[in-house]
């Protein structure tokens, strides 16, 4: 490995909101976050207060969830939805969708053109142009295991690009339908995770320098299957670094400098 | 924007499964190659640009990836795997990315388990969802068959997918993370995009009829396209790369070609150039009527009347893997300009033009550009949820 490849990027988090059945707000995830509990299964949906009802209506769940914090987080930060670029990443996208139409499929019935307009992976981020009328730049990807890393790697990506756009970034997963929640280790819960981020430091807000883990690096403790939920935990506990290594190679985030706390929403220091 | 370039490619589709083969099809408007399916949701009988070819089973070791569409991307792959160990050689393995654009991964082995297990009650015991399926398994593929241990990701933004692959993949090489990306689309057809297309009445009952006023649809495609981006500064050159949202509807484009010509405008913005500059356009068009009309307009108003051709009528619309099969296109016209003087990609329909439209000047078959100096081509991609991409490649000589 060469040197040349431990890269690393500054962005600065204002902000960081999420969602999940049972887990509503940022209070209810920093509790569950510093206590690592199990997360037990709810029954929830996602308010959703921005969009209008009959486009509700017709958005499936993991675009509820999507739409539900990337409205909230921009709303605390006092972002106007339409000015900001987007990166969206899901490993397991619209499977829920996916899972309905393989039914009618397999019984030879027509599809619901609704059903299958739904079942594109980047489905979330059109709900979110139409009700943010954001015309800007919109990106969604998945990469196994790292689709946060990954997504956060482009997010970084835009800042360096085009430093005065904030950007959006959306991470998300469903609980896997049946037959392939067997096939394959399910999310344990359905969740949003949504953080803006700006190039360079800001008032309120936390630096984050992120890139390559150097070889050899020890691996952080692992808390959660979902590696953006021990992302978070980091945040939240306030440790200096956080690292994710896996067999594609390591990804470390760590704090350089935290400002003063001054900001609407604030990232709690204990 | 950066410039970067754009040194091998490999391809596979309808056409063929070699450079040659695809070459010799698409500057001939060849539209044969098309074969009738008869659809499993409503009994209709389309057309579908299906690689009649036998593909290969993978190598030793990849039994875990083997389904249609990785073995799509695998032919795809050998064309440039010469090209992959010299970067190798000369870089570090973790310095080379890949970033490939497909809508529905190899989500046809999801089909057939699905089948099977509601039969059974089990699933088949070749099945593997997250190698085979799961959308980052086609980045992840790529990258195991070429020793590398870059960022490997999927985009997915279903028909704009592998265009925007040119954009994150030129953002990883400008930001320093990369040193080589591996880059394009890959799709197989599966029940779940022919049946959804049906769904909204946007399959073709014939072959696709780009701009023409006898227009009814689209034809569904398959392939692979993988391109190497580094930052050589070679005669084939990616320049600029815009994206944009309609804001307007999940499934419909909006119909002046706000968003459309939002995206030429950023392309053409990150590639320092002007409408004047681009010399041809290889459009979107599907043949449906919303997307040829709105993207008439968008070229007219912006663009104005230079050549422009839609290939899809030759492979069918490759959905996530067409953004980069039609770079593909346009990178194989610039290679094989010669003194000046470049073959241009022939518009495949009717002839019959829809007058209710803005006047196109759409290329025929033999049309050559003659032109001194660098050459602009742009390639339009859009897709559901008013996802836009435009790509520009330029030949510098």
């Amino acid at each position: 490995m060469s040197s040349s490849s431990h890269i690393m990027t500054t962005a600065s988090l204002q902000c960081w909101t999420a969602w999940a059945p049972g887990l509503p707000d940022r209070a209810s995830w920093e509790q569950w976050l510093r206590h690592v509990t199990l997360h037990l299964p709810h029954h929830d949906t996602p308010a959703c207060a921005h969009i209008p009802p009959l486009l509700r209506r017709r958005c499936s769940f993991l675009a509820r969830m999507v739409l539900d914090v990337a409205f909230r987080v921009c709303e605390e930060t006092q972002t106007p939805p339409h000015q900001v670029h987007t990166i969206y990443c899901s490993r397991h996208g619209e499977m829920q969708t996916l899972r309905t139409l393989f039914d009618d499929l397999a019984a030879a019935s027509p599809l619901s053109p609704t059903c299958f307009g739904n079942a594109v992976h980047h489905t979330p981020t059109g709900y979110w142009s139409i009700t943010a009328q954001n015309p800007l730049i919109s990106r969604t990807i998945s990469g196994g295991e790292q689709s946060f890393a990954y997504g956060y790697l482009e997010a970084s990506c835009l800042l360096s690009q085009y430093p005065e756009q904030p950007v959006l970034l959306v991470v998300a997963d469903e609980i896997l339908p049946e037959p392939f929640a067997t096939a394959q280790h399910s999310p344990p819960l359905s969740y949003a995770v949504a953080l803006l981020l700006r190039a360079g430091g800001n008032e309120g807000s936390i630096s984050l320098q992120f890139g390559r883990s150097a070889p050899g690096t020890t691996k952080a403790p692992v808390y959660y299957s979902e590696p953006v939920h021990d992302f978070l935990h980091w945040l939240v506990c306030d440790q200096e670094r956080a690292q994710f290594i896996t067999s594609a190679g390591g990804w470390q985030w760590q704090r350089c400098n935290i400002l003063p706390s001054s900001s609407s929403c604030p990232i709690r220091r204990r | 924007m950066q410039r970067f370039s754009l040194t091998a490619l490999g391809m596979v589709n309808a056409l063929g499964t070699n450079l040659s083969d695809i070459s010799a099809g698409v500057f001939n408007a060849d539209t044969t190659r098309l074969s009738p399916l008869v659809l499993r949701t409503t009994g209709s009988t389309v057309s579908v640009g299906r690689v009649p070819d036998p593909l290969p089973d993978l190598p030793a070791g990849f039994e875990a990836f083997q389904c249609r569409n990785h073995r799509l991307a695998y032919v795809a792959f050998r064309q440039i795997a010469d090209e992959v160990t010299v970067l190798r050689d000369t870089f570090s393995p973790d310095r080379i990315g890949v970033v490939i654009g497909s809508s529905t991964s190899g989500l046809d082995v999801s089909e057939e388990a699905f089948f099977h297990w509601q039969a059974t009650g089990t699933l088949p015991g070749y099945y593997r969802y997250d190698t085979q399926h799961e959308m980052g398994s086609i980045a992840q593929f790529i990258a195991h068959l070429g020793g590398l241990h870059g960022p490997a990701y999927t985009v997915s933004t279903a028909c704009s997918a592998s265009a925007k692959a040119f954009a994150s993949a030129q953002s990883l090489l400008a930001s320093g993370f990369c040193d080589a990306v591996v880059t394009g689309g890959v799709d197989a057809l599966c029940e779940l995009t022919l049946n959804g297309f049906e769904a909204l009445s946007s399959l073709s009952r014939t072959i696709s009829k780009p701009m023409s006023k006898n227009r009814d649809g689209l034809n569904i495609g398959e392939g692979a396209a993988l391109f190497i981006l580094t930052r050589d500064q070679g005669p084939m050159q990616l320049c600029g790369v815009g994206e944009s949202c309609d804001a307007y509807h999940m499934s419909a484009p909006q119909p002046e070609g706000i968003g459309a010509e939002a995206a030429m405008r950023h392309a053409l913005q990150e590639a320092h150039l002007q409408p004047a500059d681009i010399h041809y356009l290889n459009l979107h068009g599907t043949g449906t009527l919303l997307n040829d009309a709105m993207e008439a307009k968008a070229i007219r108003r912006f663009l104005g009347h230079l050549p422009c051709s839609s290939t899809k009528p030759t492979i069918g619309h490759c959905l996530g893997a067409a953004g980069a099969m039609e770079i593909g296109f346009c990178w194989l016209a610039l290679q094989q300009g010669r003194n000046g003087l470049y073959p241009l990609l022939p518009h495949a329909w009717d002839g019959e033009p829809d007058e209710t439209l803005p006047e196109l000047h759409l290329v025929s078959r033999g049309d050559t550009l003659e032109q001194r100096g660098p050459v602009y081509f742009m390639s339009n991609s859009f897709a559901f949820g008013g996802n836009n991409c435009a790509v520009i490649i330029g030949r510098f000589v």
